[in-house]
């Protein structure tokens, strides 16, 4: 089963109309159509030719089978309006909304996984294929058509990374923003596999911080994803103090009583390096590496 | 979000988890009023750990001795924390200390049920003996009792720190917790329980979710004022305290990141966190110092509220005196950059640094710093000597937009104190190379 991808979308949200007007004008340059927009109730606003309904499944009554929906609800609503576009069919959520309370974010992902459907944030800038399709906030205007993958949780540094390899005439086969929430539906292994197995790209990029790398991830990546990969870690110069995800570490860390150490990343990016991944800590080094594993 | 041990004591005493009578201190004085009989403790109301070994818990027997331990804890910082509030409480003769918490596992994504037979302040024991239970799925009381049951409790025990268990993880739900920690839970001799210590972090995202506790810091002046002990209903949290709505259009301040290098000597504006850290390896892996990070976010549309801001971040950073350098990062529409771009050279051509556009009566509540006060001086007279000279007070920008027409940018902005360039290492050497100038 694996993400459909089309020009096709409906949005949710209307109470944040700023954002989401911005980027609904943003994406119908690219041929994004939307064909509805869910208010759920809130004070509806002029979306010029895009129908509003209240309810999604109104919505669908009317314009037919929709896969995707972007949400740009309000961070204590977007538990509901998913629960809400899953029981109406859609089978794709990107969640442009960050902050999310985590046990909402749990919950979500449970439903999700019951009924098969394919998250992408919270937090997301969403996805861009190049002269193909854009949907989210990342701006068209910093991509150009090329053979390079870029995952990354957050936005800006896919910006970065793109600018560098457009100055080396290299171009992107997909960028995709992951989710900058500390729990996050989306699976980087998963898309790992997408890009493994798209007939565009011949490298990808994984942008991630020095304090919080899925290294499980990139184990399971060493094994099953055959194209080069190039891990790109920023931060670890920076004073940031390490982001304890287990439990225990979270418990022990609360229980030490004492200020939090600078954390040293040097152990941690060495254990990556063993796994063969190639490694970089200054994305401009990006297009030499490509021309060398190419 | 950290609470205080009293406000965590509030939550548990609304669940039915069992704690000790104890009144809140805002004063020493306030303590002959107590209607708690001695022996009573004092202890220090501070987020960080390690009261007890650092002088904040203090038993006492009567009011003169309580009277002057407590100004004794109000004047001990704790790891850099002074106290607001001093908890004063019962006495209590726990038998054995267990420990208890429920932590969300960010690697899981599930809650897990922590507990240790070993609780008090011997964190290595602790640690030592803990046990966990993840909820994977529904949480069931079944649960609570496999938590107890290896922690190695059983019969009536091992039920009623169950309930305790099923009870913190109401309030975890209820509340999105990212934290719930007892301890010690005190065991008496007769088996029965009492949180003799709370800690509750309420997960800051879930803040908009639950409104009584948006407004934290007024509300804990309040509630001391109408304190009570908790024999008397206790004051619940305030239910009618307007929801803060989370509205995007509402503008963000700018926002310091508390990297500072007092060394340092290029600052840096970006309008995202992750950008901050690239600019800040990029300083760094050349062997220089940054000196701080600042990040504005939210930029559509707020021209005059940057202007305002923009005005004030570099009065501060005048002001810190090491700074020679700030180096602007700013991915946004092409508009937004422009319009960024004009504003800041509009601010730079219609007052030249060393008034920084602020009129006479400013300058003299600003405090301002010798180094300008004699350049300013000296301007005045005939100096040969450059180092004293106006310009070397003001600070260079270097400005990294990541447009394609950026010579546009280089004639139309054109000043001075503005380097415009669309390529981030280039500007990482300029402003390195401007650091370096005297």
């Amino acid at each position: 089963m694996n993400w459909k991808l089309n020009n096709q979308i409906i949005v949710q949200g209307t109470e944040n109309s700023h954002q989401m007007l911005q980027c609904i004008n943003q994406m119908k340059s690219y041929g994004v159509e939307v064909l509805a927009a869910i208010s759920s109730g809130h004070p509806l606003i002029a979306l010029e030719e895009i129908p509003i309904f209240d309810l999604v499944e109104e919505a669908i009554q009317k314009i037919g089978t929709v896969e995707t929906s972007i949400i740009f609800a309000s961070s204590e609503h977007v538990l509901d309006v998913c629960l809400e576009a899953i029981a109406a069919g859609i089978k794709q959520l990107i969640i442009i909304t960050a902050k999310i309370p985590p046990l909402d974010t749990i919950k979500l992902s449970k439903i999700a996984k019951l009924n098969h459907i394919f998250i992408l944030g919270p937090g997301s800038a969403g996805i861009i294929i190049p002269q193909k399709l854009c949907l989210g906030t990342l701006q068209p205007e910093y991509f150009s058509l090329g053979n390079v993958g870029i995952i990354s949780y957050g936005q800006s540094l896919i910006y970065e990374v793109a600018w560098i390899l457009n100055q080396a005439q290299i171009g992107q086969s997909l960028a995709i923003s992951l989710g900058q929430d500390k729990i996050i539906d989306s699976s980087l292994l998963h898309w790992l596999e997408i890009l493994n197995e798209d007939q565009a790209t011949e490298v990808i990029i994984v942008i991630q911080t020095a304090q919080d790398i899925d290294y499980s991830s990139l184990e399971l990546m060493s094994q099953s994803i055959s194209k080069p990969v190039i891990c790109y870690i920023f931060g670890s110069q920076t004073p940031k103090g390490k982001v304890f995800r287990q439990g225990v570490e979270i418990l022990n860390n609360h229980l030490s009583h004492s200020l939090p150490d600078i954390y040293s990343f040097r152990k941690t990016i060495s254990n990556v390096k063993k796994l063969g991944v190639t490694l970089t800590q200054n994305p401009s080094e990006i297009p030499q590496l490509i021309r060398k594993l190419l | 979000m950290d609470l205080l041990e009293y406000q965590a004591k509030k939550l548990f005493r609304q669940i039915g988890i069992p704690v000790l009578p104890s009144e809140t201190i805002a004063e020493p004085r306030e303590l002959k009023q107590l209607r708690i009989p001695y022996p009573v403790v004092l202890k220090s109301q501070v987020k960080v750990g390690g009261r007890g070994k650092a002088g904040g818990v203090r038993f006492v027997a009567n009011t003169i001795d309580a009277i002057a331990a407590a100004r004794t804890i109000f004047n001990l910082a704790i790891l850099g924390e002074y106290p607001e509030i001093i908890l004063a409480e019962a006495r209590y003769n726990a038998e054995r200390e267990l420990f208890l918490a429920i932590v969300l596992d960010y690697q899981l994504q599930r809650p897990v049920l922590f507990g240790s037979i070993c609780g008090g302040i011997d964190i290595e024991k602790l640690m030592q003996n803990l046990q966990q239970v993840v909820v994977d799925t529904e949480f069931s009381p079944f649960l609570a009792r496999r938590l107890g049951s290896q922690m190695g409790l059983s019969g009536q025990l091992l039920l009623a720190v169950s309930g305790i268990i099923e009870k913190m993880y109401e309030l975890f739900c209820t509340k999105d917790l990212e934290l719930i920690e007892i301890n010690p839970l005190g065991v008496d001799a007769q088996g029965n329980l009492m949180a003799l210590d709370g800690k509750i972090t309420i997960d800051d995202y879930a803040l908009t979710k639950h409104s009584e506790f948006t407004n934290l810091s007024t509300f804990k002046r309040e509630e001391v004022q109408q304190k009570t002990t908790h024999i008397s209903s206790f004051p619940a949290f305030s239910t009618t305290e307007p929801k803060i709505k989370t509205n995007l259009s509402i503008p963000k301040s700018i926002r310091w990141l508390d990297w500072q290098d007092k060394k340092g000597k290029i600052a840096i504006l970006v309008n995202n966190d992750d950008i901050a850290s690239l600019c800040w390896d990029l300083i760094r892996q050349r062997k220089e110092k940054p000196a701080c990070a600042i990040i504005l976010d939210d930029l559509a549309g707020q021209e005059s509220l940057f202007k305002q801001q923009f005005l004030e971040m570099m009065e501060t950073l005048r002001q810190m005196n090491s700074v020679k350098v700030l180096l602007l990062n700013f991915w946004e529409t092409e508009v937004v950059n422009r319009a960024i771009a004009k504003t800041i050279w509009e601010l730079f051509e219609s007052s030249p640094q060393d008034t920084n556009s602020l009129t006479g009566e400013d300058r003299a509540i600003i405090p301002i710093n010798d180094s300008l006060e004699r350049s300013r001086r000296s301007s005045s007279e005939i100096k040969l000597d450059d180092n004293i000279s106006e310009s070397s007070q003001s600070i260079k920008l270097v400005i990294r937009l990541a447009a394609s027409n950026i010579e546009q940018y280089q004639q139309e902005f054109c000043h001075d104190e503005i380097f415009w360039t669309n390529n981030l290492e280039d500007a990482i050497s300029q402003a390195i190379a401007l650091s370096k100038m005297k």
